[in-house]
């Protein structure tokens, strides 16, 4: 060491690197989002069970949720404070005679709650991974979990599909939509990637999503409509000269700074093809896709992009995205004429 | 459809050429994972340089991602990603050295002689050099050793290591100061 160690240290600083790798990062993501998942577990349940102790503590009344209808409760029985196996359903509460019986889903006991009660199964539930699946396409039926914890069961009435995590629910169809009574325990509920507990006695309607009011997209100045012109021929040039990453660069400009053109919504689904089949970027190229659909929702390139975007995360290796956007195209698109190719990719039966 | 039919012709029938995939800088609307897997070596090198140990420098990345996952959709400029992350990592790099600081004082935090901090090519001074700035920092609190550590390990300017501290130019100015008297001191006593 001299006797200025300032100097010294400018140089020494320079040994101070880290040998870093891209498998490095992507095993700290894996641990990070593993990580928050168990945290948002364990938040959601404390939540859950904060909930049902205030509850217990309360008693009477409670809303049912926000606009919802407030339910009597004519007698209040202590409220366990952790979840328990269900109790034999009281005579008075099983389904009048002449009733429908409906059919059996695994892990669930299922039983019409009124004559005109039809449930069908999509899905048994007997595999590993995916949970019983039913169309609730009239009337009301209870659903009991046969088993010691409570069991997860996907429920769909037409355009609507919601998942639920229960004890011992009803659920009744009523037009289009689902309505949901928690009779014992908490009830969870994931309804397009929200979730909502229901506490016991709790009811909740779930009905399609209705679209906002369309908006005049305000139309964009001559000025505007030449300077996407321009870009547009930038990008026809980039590519013809073999230099894709510069026509992804200038189509973004288009679906960014010009969102307002015609042309928007096809540069940015343009953009994402570049990424998805010539530079192997699936991940950008979904999110592309994504910001297509967003700026032609109206149009015909909507339910194209959405398809592509459950490409792209089924290339990038992301099966629960790609399953993800699969449901919200063939919620969307039922009819969809990629209907079959989002379903094999997003592995949906 | 006029317009969109001429666009479609100009944007699709130009042939696709095979090319090197050239990493783009990722944009505030794409994934989360490519933005930090741009800027991972960034926040791992602020991590060491900020807590002189190799070991901790996973966990400090994975807890700015962390963190990163959570607070994006807060972010709107593209040119403030690589600052943000980097306040991210220095908040963090401070909360990890008062737990540390803490550690020591209790007497669970481990003994270190930090003369793997340097890299494999260092020379045996330059190695002795940096164990002992490390071993002078441990001896100081987390906000003054932060503030030389930016200045003096990663040459940041003054300025930047304001708004990363989120603290004014001249407390840095002051804390810089003080830091450093404390770290010549401890090399001379070492030397």
């Amino acid at each position: 060491m001299t006797r200025e160690p300032m100097r010294d240290l400018e140089a020494a600083r320079a040994r101070l690197t880290i040998e870093w790798s891209d498998s490095r990062t992507s095993a700290l993501m894996v641990r990070g989002r593993s990580r928050l998942r168990r945290r948002r577990r364990a938040l959601g349940l404390a939540l859950a069970v904060t909930a049902i102790a205030l509850f217990a503590a309360l008693g009477g009344r409670l809303a049912a949720g926000p606009g919802g209808v407030a339910i009597d409760r004519p007698h209040t029985r202590p409220q366990p404070q952790r979840m328990q196996p269900p109790l034999p359903m009281p005579a008075s509460r099983q389904a009048p005679a002449g009733t429908p019986r409906a059919p059996a889903v695994t892990g669930f006991s299922v039983v019409a709650e009124s004559r005109d009660a039809d449930v069908r199964v999509r899905r048994s539930g007997r595999d590993a991974g995916a949970p019983a699946s039913v169309d609730l396409v009239a009337g009301a039926a209870r659903f009991e979990a046969v088993t010691a914890s409570p069991r997860r069961l996907e429920l769909r009435a037409g355009s609507v599909a919601i998942t639920v995590q229960a004890w011992v629910f009803s659920a009744s169809r009523a037009g289009d939509a689902i309505e949901l009574a928690a009779v014992r325990g908490p009830v969870q509920v994931w309804v397009e990637g929200e979730e909502i507990v229901l506490v016991e006695g709790a009811r909740r309607r779930f009905a399609p999503r209705q679209a906002p009011p369309a908006r005049p997209r305000p139309r964009p100045s001559p000025a505007e409509l030449a300077s996407v012109d321009r870009l547009l021929t930038e990008v026809d040039a980039a590519r013809a000269a073999g230099d894709p990453e510069r026509a992804v660069m200038l189509l973004e400009r288009v679906a960014t700074e010009y969102a307002r053109a015609p042309e928007a919504g096809l540069a940015a689904f343009t953009r994402g093809r570049i990424l998805l089949e010539e530079l192997g970027r699936p991940r950008l190229a979904a999110s592309a896709f994504a910001r297509a659909a967003e700026l032609d929702s109206r149009g015909r390139l909507a339910e194209d992009a959405l398809a592509h975007e459950v490409e792209a995360w089924h290339r990038a290796g992301d099966a629960a995205q790609a399953r993800d956007r699969a449901r919200a195209y063939l919620q969307r698109y039922p009819d969809g004429y990629r209907t079959e190719r989002v379903r094999q990719l997003a592995g949906l039966p | 459809m006029t317009a969109d039919l001429r666009v479609t012709s100009r944007l699709h029938d130009v042939a696709p050429r095979p090319s090197l995939a050239v990493a783009l800088e990722p944009s505030l609307t794409d994934d989360i994972e490519d933005l930090f897997r741009c800027y991972a070596p960034y926040v791992a090198r602020i991590g060491l340089r900020l807590l002189g140990r190799r070991d901790e420098v996973d966990d400090l990345v994975q807890d700015v991602f962390e963190a990163a996952l959570l607070g994006l959709r807060q972010l709107r400029d593209r040119e403030a990603v690589r600052p943000w992350l980097a306040a991210i990592a220095v908040r963090k790099a401070r909360g990890q050295l008062r737990r540390r600081r803490l550690l020591r004082y209790l007497g669970f935090d481990r003994d270190e002689d930090y003369l793997e901090v340097a890299d494999a090519g260092a020379t045996p001074v330059e190695r002795q050099l940096l164990a002992a700035v490390f071993r002078a920092l441990d001896d100081m609190g987390a906000d003054l050793r932060v503030a030389w550590s930016l200045r003096h390990l990663d040459g940041e300017d003054l300025q930047t290591i304001a708004e990363l501290c989120c603290c004014s130019v001249s407390t840095i100015k002051r804390r810089v100061e003080l830091a450093h008297a404390l770290v010549m001191e401890k090399i001379r006593d070492d030397a």
